[in-house]
């Protein structure tokens, strides 16, 4: 699976409510459409705290949740 | 003129860009019409190059639910609806760490919009920007 692109409903399907980080994500101005998988886990906290270092093989990264926020979360 | 698409909470009370790139790091962000600055989660920013060394004084966000202390930052490039800014000082500040864990990186202020014109239509989810 190393460095294989993966459409997002694939990852989704492999991590279902992690935080997966993507390296070199293909995305429009509202969708992530697929990226390669860097790292994932269910506390993104321990993404961060690794703090892998994506930059030297991959161009750009991003982060992402799987799953579902929970609705009913208002905004202030 | 350029036209963008916007996805909104699932409560449809806000608006979510996810075309953002800080560096080449690429971030979701909330416009906040109604705020003066734009704010990251450091977080998001610890996964890029910079660290502590790179946050510098201090600012307090007045919100609905209470005072927040933030520090600020440069953003070396930062990219967003078209709009690329080299060195854009923004606020930054520790969702995690004050128990927030939100779908987005942070929220868009005012300051991005300055010398822009903006048209928000809803009912197309479309931000339109000139």
């Amino acid at each position: 699976m190393e460095n294989q692109v993966l459409s997002f409903d694939e990852i989704k399907k492999m991590f279902p409510n992690e935080w997966v980080l993507l390296g070199n994500p293909v995305y429009t101005d509202t969708d992530i459409l697929s990226g390669i998988v860097i790292m994932h886990n269910k506390d993104k906290g321990h993404i961060i705290s690794n703090r892998p270092n994506w930059w030297d093989n991959f161009s750009t990264a991003t982060t992402v949740f799987t799953g579902i926020f929970p609705k009913k979360r208002y905004l202030l | 003129m350029r036209i963008y698409k916007f996805i909104t909470t699932e409560n449809k009370d806000a608006i979510i860009l996810e075309d953002v790139l800080v560096d080449n790091y690429k971030v979701r962000l909330i416009v906040d019409t109604g705020a003066s600055r734009t704010i990251i989660d450091y977080n998001s920013l610890f996964m890029l190059k910079y660290s502590f060394g790179d946050f510098y004084g201090q600012t307090e966000f007045e919100t609905a639910s209470g005072t927040l202390e933030a520090q600020y930052v440069k953003i070396k490039k930062f990219s967003c609806l078209g709009i690329e800014l080299s060195s854009f000082e923004i606020c930054t500040y520790n969702f995690a760490a004050n128990g927030i864990y939100p779908e987005y990186d942070g929220m868009l202020g005012l300051d991005f919009f300055q010398n822009n014109k903006i048209c928000i239509d809803f009912i197309k989810s479309e931000i339109t920007i000139s």
